[in-house]
C-alpha cells in the first residue's frame, strides 16, 4: 500500500523534471544559432520505488514519478570526423587556390603587356636592324628591348619572391596557431575530465572545445579520437598533437628566402623528436606545397627562359660581326631571370652583320652594312623549340595546374557545404522541433499541476469533510 | 527520429552556398562584361591561352614582315629608277655613237670631238646613276659601309654582300642588285666602254662599229636587270599583300579567342540576375516561417 502523499511526491517529480527540460529547451532556443552548438535533450524516465527487489522488500511495487537522468548532446561523431577532414582538405584546396590566383596574376598572360609580347618586340627590333644596319636608332631599340624583356623576368621574378615571404609569415603564424589552439584543447580536456569525474554537465565545454579542434583540423587535417572519460586525442598523420593533458609543439624550420628553399626546405617538424611531421591536410599542407613546390617551379620556369633567351641569342649574337666588322660578343650576360641583363651598351656593338670584313686590295679590312645576322637572331621567334614557345609551355602548364586546383576546390567547396549542412541537420537547433517540445513540456506541466490539485482536493475532502 | 532532419541552420547554411555560388556567377559575368575580355587568365582555358599567345607573337612578326616588304620595295623602286634613268642614258649614247659613226656634216673630227664631250657627260651621268643610294646606301653597293658603288675611274667600291628583307617565315627576296651583272666586267664594263668611245671618238672612229654592238649587249643587259627588279618588286607586294591580309584574319582570330560574344554574355547577364533574384525571393520566403508564427 502505497503512503497517503505519495501521489504529490510524484506530481511534485513531474513538475521538476517538466521545468527542467524547459530550460534545456529554452537553451536549445538561445543557441540556434551559435557556431559548434550541439542541441541537447533532457532524457527522462520513470522512478521506481524499488529500484533493487529484494526478498523481504516491503512496500508497494510501482512508479513513483519521472525523473530527469541526464543531458545528452546529440551529436553524430561520424559527421563530426568527416566535417573535420573535408574542412582540412578544404582549406588546403583554397589555399592552393589562392597561390595560384596570385601566381597568375603575376605572369598576367595572355595580354598586350606580357613577358610574350615584349619577346615578340624584341625579334621585331632585329628585324628593324636587319633592315638598316647602319642606322643607330634602329640598333638602340633592340637594345632597350632586350633591356625590357631581362627587366621583366627580373620584375616576375622579385614578384615570386615576396609572395614566398608572405607565404612563410603566413605558415609561421599557423604553425604558432596549432600550439596556442593544442594548448587550449588539452586545458579544456582537464577541465572536462574533471568536470565529468564530478558529475557536472560538460556539454559546452565539449561545444567549445570541439570547435578547437577543428580549428587543427582546418590548419593540419588533424583527426581527433575521444576518450571514455570525455576528453580527445588529436592527431596529425598518426602522431598525437594533444593526448588527453599533454601537448606536443610543432615548430617550422627552413630556409627564410626563396633562394635558399632549394637547399634547406620548409619542413614543419615535431619540436621534440625533430621527426617531420608529415602534415598532407589543411592551410598548412597548402602554405608548404607553395612554399616548396609550386613558387620555386614557376620561379625555375622564368629561371630557364631567361637562360633559353641567352643562350639562343648570345650563340647566334657571336657568329655576327658589329658596325666596326669586330666578331660579335655576348649580348646578355647572367643565366637566371634575376641575374639576365644586356652586356651591351655600345649599340654599334650589335652584331648585325653575317658576314666578315671584306679585304680590300691594299690589304686593309673593310666591314659589312650585312644584316643576315641580325635577320637570323629575329627568326628565333619561329624556332619550334625557342624562347617563345617554351614560355608558352610554361603558362600553359601554370594554367592547366590553376584549372586543375580552381575546380577541385570547387567541389570540395560544395562538398564541405554538404557535409555541414548534414551536421547542422543532425546536431542543429530545429525550432520547430523545439517548439513541439515546449508545447509537450508545458502540458504536461499543467497536467502535473493538475493531478497535485486534484490530490488537493481529494484529500481535503478526506480532512475537511470527515472531520464531523 | 529517423529520416533527414533539416533545421534552420542546416537550412541556412544550403541557402547561403546557394546565394554564394549564384552571386559568384552574376559577378563571374559582369566581370566578362564590363573587360570584354573571356580570356582573362590562362587557367580560364589553357588551350586557348596559348592559341591566344600564339596569334599575338604571329601578328607581331606578320607586321614585321609587312614593314620589312615596304623597306624592300624602297630599295627596289629606287633601283628601279636609276636602271630606267640609265637606260634612257644609254639609248642616248647609242644615238651619239651612230652620229659618230656617221659621214657626212657629222662626220669631221671637230663634230666627233663635240660627240665625245657629251659621251663623257653621259658617263658621269651613268656614273652617278649607279652610286645611287637608299636611306645612305648605294643600291648596287652590296653590303659595302661607303657611300659610292663605283669609284670616279669605274672601279667597283662596293663588295658581293647581299641584302635580302625576310618577308614570310620561309622567304627572303633579294632588294640590291648585283653590280657586275648590270654594268658588266673589263673591258665591256659600262663605263670602261663609255669611256673607251669616248677616246675612240677622238682617236679611232673605226673601232665605232665593235663599240656600238657593245654598247647595245649593256644596255640588254641593263633592261635585263630591270625586268629582274620590276619582278622581284611584285613578288614583295604579293607577299605584303598577304602579310596584311593574314594581320586581318588572325586579329579576328584572337578576338574570336579572347573576345566575349556580346549578346551571349548579356543573355547570360540577364538570366544570372533572374536566377539570382528568384533565389533570393525564395530565401526571404522559405527561411522566415517556422512554428514560432503560428502559435499563439
Amino acid at each position: 500500500m502505497s503512503s497517503t502523499f505519495s501521489g504529490l511526491s510524484t506530481a511534485l517529480s513531474a513538475l521538476y523534471a517538466q521545468r527542467r527540460a524547459l530550460d534545456i529547451t529554452g537553451n536549445n532556443i538561445a543557441n540556434a544559432n551559435t557556431e559548434g552548438y550541439s542541441r541537447q535533450r533532457a532524457e527522462l524516465s520513470e522512478i521506481d520505488s524499488v529500484r533493487v527487489p529484494a526478498m523481504y522488500s516491503t512496500g508497494s511495487p510501482g512508479p513513483s514519478g519521472v525523473e530527469v537522468t541526464s543531458v545528452t548532446r546529440l551529436h553524430d561523431e561520424f559527421l563530426d570526423s568527416r566535417v573535420r577532414a573535408e574542412r582540412g582538405l578544404n582549406s588546403y584546396l583554397a589555399g592552393q587556390k589562392a597561390t595560384y590566383d596570385n601566381v597568375e596574376q603575376i605572369v598576367n598572360e595572355p595580354s598586350d603587356t606580357g613577358i610574350q609580347s615584349q619577346i615578340a618586340d624584341l625579334w621585331s627590333a632585329f628585324h628593324d636592324v636587319a633592315n638598316r644596319p647602319n642606322d643607330l636608332a634602329a640598333r638602340n631599340v633592340v637594345l632597350s628591348r632586350a633591356g625590357t624583356v631581362a627587366d621583366s623576368l627580373a620584375t616576375a621574378h622579385g614578384d615570386l619572391e615576396s609572395l614566398w615571404s608572405d607565404n612563410r609569415e603566413q605558415l609561421a603564424t599557423r604553425v604558432n596557431e596549432v600550439n596556442t589552439t593544442a594548448d587550449s584543447i588539452a586545458d579544456y580536456n582537464s577541465r572536462i575530465a574533471a568536470a565529468k569525474q564530478s558529475g557536472v554537465n560538460t556539454n559546452e565545454l565539449e561545444d567549445q572545445r570541439d570547435q578547437l579542434v577543428l580549428h587543427i583540423s582546418e590548419l593540419t587535417g588533424a583527426t581527433a579520437r575521444p576518450r571514455d572519460n570525455g576528453t580527445v586525442d588529436v592527431l596529425i598523420s598518426g602522431s598525437p598533437l594533444v593526448s588527453g593533458v599533454d601537448v606536443r609543439k610543432l615548430e617550422l624550420v627552413g630556409a627564410t628566402s626563396l633562394a635558399g628553399q632549394g637547399s634547406d626546405p620548409e619542413i614543419v617538424r615535431w619540436s621534440d623528436t625533430h621527426l617531420n611531421s608529415s602534415i598532407t591536410s589543411g592551410s598548412i599542407a597548402s602554405s608548404l606545397e607553395t612554399l616548396n613546390s609550386t613558387l620555386p617551379g614557376t620561379a625555375d620556369g622564368y629561371d630557364a627562359i631567361a637562360q633559353q633567351i641567352a643562350t639562343t641569342v648570345n650563340t647566334q649574337h657571336d657568329k655576327g660581326y658589329d658596325l666596326a666588322g669586330n666578331p660579335g660578343t655576348d649580348l646578355f650576360t647572367g643565366t637566371t631571370a634575376t641575374t639576365l641583363k644586356v652586356a651591351i651598351t655600345d649599340p654599334s656593338l650589335l652584331a648585325a652583320s653575317g658576314t666578315p670584313p671584306t679585304t680590300n686590295a691594299d690589304g686593309t679590312t673593310s666591314p659589312t652594312l650585312d644584316g643576315s645576322n641580325a635577320d637570323a637572331l629575329a627568326a628565333i621567334a619561329k624556332q619550334t623549340n625557342g624562347p617563345d614557345a617554351t614560355y608558352r609551355g610554361f603558362v600553359t602548364g601554370i594554367g592547366v595546374a590553376a584549372q586543375t586546383v580552381n575546380r577541385r576546390a570547387d567541389i570540395q567547396n560544395t562538398v564541405t557545404s554538404d557535409i555541414e549542412s548534414d551536421r547542422e541537420a543532425a546536431s542543429g537547433v530545429s525550432l520547430d522541433e523545439e517548439m513541439t517540445n515546449m508545447i509537450q513540456y508545458q502540458r504536461a506541466y499543467q497536467a502535473a499541476a493538475k493531478v497535485m490539485s486534484t490530490i488537493d482536493s481529494t484529500l481535503d475532502t478526506l480532512v475537511n469533510t470527515m472531520k464531523r | 527520429m529517423s529520416g533527414i532532419r533539416v533545421t534552420e541552420r542546416s537550412l541556412a547554411t544550403s541557402v547561403l552556398a546557394g546565394l554564394q555560388s549564384n552571386i559568384q556567377k552574376l559577378g563571374d559575368v559582369q566581370n566578362r562584361l564590363s573587360s570584354g575580355k573571356q580570356l582573362q587568365r590562362a587557367s580560364d582555358s589553357p588551350g586557348d591561352a596559348v592559341m591566344a599567345m600564339q596569334y599575338r607573337s604571329d601578328l607581331t612578326n606578320l607586321q614585321q614582315y609587312s614593314r620589312n616588304a615596304d623597306d624592300g620595295n624602297g630599295w627596289l623602286s629606287t633601283t628601279d629608277s636609276a636602271l630606267t634613268s640609265m637606260v634612257d642614258e644609254m639609248s642616248r649614247a647609242k644615238e651619239l655613237v651612230l652620229s659618230g659613226m656617221s659621214t657626212g656634216s657629222f662626220g669631221t673630227q671637230d663634230s666627233r670631238n663635240a660627240i665625245a664631250d657629251e659621251m663623257d657627260n653621259i658617263r658621269e651621268s651613268v656614273l652617278s646613276l649607279a652610286n645611287t643610294t637608299y636611306l645612305d646606301r648605294p643600291v648596287f653597293g652590296g653590303t659595302t659601309q661607303g657611300s659610292i658603288a663605283f669609284n670616279e675611274d669605274g672601279t667597283y667600291a662596293g663588295d658581293n654582300g647581299t641584302v635580302e628583307r625576310t618577308v614570310s617565315a620561309n622567304t627572303k627576296v633579294r632588294v640590291d642588285t648585283d653590280a657586275t651583272s648590270v654594268f658588266g666586267s673589263g673591258s665591256t664594263q659600262v663605263f670602261n666602254l663609255l669611256t673607251k668611245i669616248s677616246s675612240d671618238l677622238r682617236n679611232d672612229p673605226t673601232q665605232l662599229t665593235g663599240d656600238l654592238d657593245n654598247l647595245n649587249k649593256a644596255t640588254t643587259t641593263v633592261q635585263a636587270a630591270l625586268s629582274s627588279v620590276g619582278a622581284r618588286s611584285n613578288r614583295l607586294s604579293q607577299l605584303q599583300n598577304y602579310a596584311d591580309s593574314r594581320v586581318v584574319d588572325i586579329t579576328n582570330q584572337v578576338s574570336s579567342v579572347e573576345d566575349i560574344d556580346l549578346p551571349k554574355t548579356i543573355t547570360e547577364l540577364t538570366l544570372q540576375q533572374t536566377a539570382y533574384q528568384a533565389a533570393l525571393a525564395a530565401t526571404a520566403k522559405v527561411v522566415q516561417p517556422s512554428l514560432v508564427d503560428f502559435l499563439r
